[in-house]
């Protein structure tokens, strides 16, 4: 039921951003409605809670990564190096560290279906059933 | 003193790392900032440079250990290394935090002062596009204390608001005076501290209330004098006249202020300071700021900054009313201000610089720092007009 629910979701997305190159992907029983702003706040480590107050646990891609690039610059106007020196502060300052990073997609889809409080990003085109699509950039 | 403090909370922080090596996550980061500068003409000095290229006097190296021991506590440690203390290694961060939710955290131990807006991680260069962050403002002799923390987090109205709250002391602290003296004191007082950050707009005001009491000093003869004027039975003394000499028992009150833009491609910002002391003291008021303005181009960062330093000059009637005073005691006080004034002590300063600036990141890690900074004091002789260039790298890992 849910899955078939998210599916349809995806669909919907998947439509309605045709042109787009990556997905933002949450566990299938993630509810939570996910804007932009919301989005790159939880990947900044300012917002640590989903809309249901479950902790929120992101995880990045490799920064080399293209699929990286593409999400820091739309959705975190962030280069890597730009990026690399926000994190900076707030490790050498005690405040935060920076998402822990997977090497590719699919690895990032086997994590992010395994546990309801992450929130990842995929290349579009490798979305599968097991996630479920909350935004696409 | 101040070492043994140091070393009992290294030791401290490291058998709690170590006690839960079993179960604590623990995490070492590092970073480091190599600088080579000089000043281009053989009269000039500034920042700690003479003509002959040096490597040392802003060269650092940092490690810091993390041991999460729970979801709640945590311990942190950032030893530092610097080239102008012959690579002594310095412990500015040392503390235990509790974070009792997700928008909380209460922390305890050696923790940084929120002087400035770069406080927090003034050594990490890797954070910040100067090579040299902005001394006029960035002025403090030191930049850690003891004490607690309070940190709120929250967002309201598309706002992300990090309250922080203070307390904290220093015991035998080197206040590095403008001239050079190196004056012992203790500090002790409170810190306030509201950044508010929405897309690429950050706004942040500091303020920091704190008593200075000096323990020992340089100028230990004017001391004696002052209190052989005090103690003499020929006059009485006001109070306020001698105490008007002594930076002793001054309460220090910061104020600093920042807003800053940065969304990726292109930041603008500024920054600037008020520090006043309640009596009339030798210790001159300051205020300091600058202006920024950079712009990125792939692996490139290009910046200029402009800022200008206002100290304002003590002379011998701003510390004694001359009209009303005995003669007799007038003299000997201005003989103190004499003294001072020979020391550089009283020295006002009006001065502005610019600096230009490129960056070059050549690895993920890593960026290359070219910056030029010319320094222009406008009103007081003793300190020279300088051009300073100067190289470096900073990294992360």
């Amino acid at each position: 039921m849910i899955r078939a629910k998210a599916s349809a979701i995806l669909l919907v997305a998947m439509s309605h951003y045709a042109n787009a190159d990556v997905a933002v992907i949450v566990h299938p029983s993630n509810l939570s409605q996910l804007d932009k702003t919301t989005i790159n706040r939880m990947f900044m480590g300012r917002e640590k809670s989903f809309s249901n107050g479950d902790l929120v646990i992101p995880i990045g891609q490799h920064a080399t990564d293209n699929t990286a690039t593409e999400f820091n610059q739309a959705v975190l106007n962030k280069s890597a190096r730009q990026l690399k020196a926000y994190w900076s502060k707030l490790v050498f300052t005690g405040k935060g560290r920076p998402p822990k990073e997977v090497a590719n997609d699919a690895e990032m889809i086997d994590l992010v279906a395994s546990n309801p409080n992450f929130i990842g990003y995929v290349d579009a085109a490798s979305v599968t059933d097991d996630v479920k699509v909350v935004a696409t950039f | 003193m101040k070492n043994n403090n140091q070393f009992s909370l290294l030791a401290w922080t490291f058998l709690l790392a170590s006690a839960s090596a079993s179960s604590a996550d623990i995490a070492f980061n590092g970073f480091a900032s190599i600088i080579a500068g000089a000043t281009l003409d053989r009269d000039e000095a500034a920042f700690g440079y003479d003509n002959n290229i040096a490597f040392d006097q802003e060269s650092r190296f940092a490690l810091q250990v993390t041991a999460k021991l729970s979801d709640e506590f945590s311990a942190t440690a950032q030893m530092i290394a610097r080239g102008r203390l012959d690579y002594d290694t310095d412990l500015e961060w040392a503390y235990i935090s509790y974070t009792p939710d997700r928008n909380n955290k209460l922390t305890a131990g050696r923790i940084r002062i929120p002087f400035y807006r770069l406080s927090e991680y003034i050594d990490t260069g890797y954070a910040y596009p100067w090579l040299r962050v902005p001394k006029n403002v960035y002025n403090s002799s030191f930049n850690s204390w003891d004490g607690l923390s309070w940190i709120n987090n929250h967002y309201i109205g598309h706002i992300d608001g990090r309250f922080q709250l203070q307390w904290g002391n220093l015991s035998d602290s080197n206040l590095v005076t403008r001239t050079g003296s190196v004056i012992e004191i203790d500090f002790e007082g409170f810190a306030l501290e509201y950044v508010a950050t929405s897309g690429a707009w950050q706004a942040r005001l500091g303020y920091i209330s704190s008593e200075i009491e000096v323990i020992s000093s340089l100028n230990a003869a004017f001391n004696a004098s002052i209190s052989s004027i005090e103690n003499n039975t020929d006059f009485t003394v006001p109070k306020e006249y001698t105490s008007n000499f002594l930076l002793d028992g001054d309460t220090l009150t910061f104020i600093s202020s920042s807003i800053m833009y940065d969304d990726g491609e292109i930041f603008v910002g500024g920054e600037i300071i008020d520090a006043t002391y309640d009596d009339l003291s030798i210790n001159p008021d300051i205020e300091a700021w600058y202006i920024a303005a950079g712009y990125y181009l792939n692996d490139w960062t290009f910046h200029l900054t402009y800022g200008i330093t206002d100290r304002g000059k003590r002379q011998h009637t701003d510390l004694v009313d001359e009209s009303t005073v005995d003669p007799t005691l007038n003299q000997l006080l201005q003989g103190i201000t004499n003294g001072y004034t020979a020391r550089g002590a009283l020295a006002g300063e009006e001065s502005d610089f610019y600096t230009l600036g490129v960056n070059y990141g050549f690895h993920q890690n890593a960026v290359l720092k070219i910056e030029f900074t010319h320094y222009e004091n406008d009103i007081d002789v003793s300190f020279s007009d300088a051009d300073i260039l100067s190289i470096g790298i900073d990294l992360v890992f």
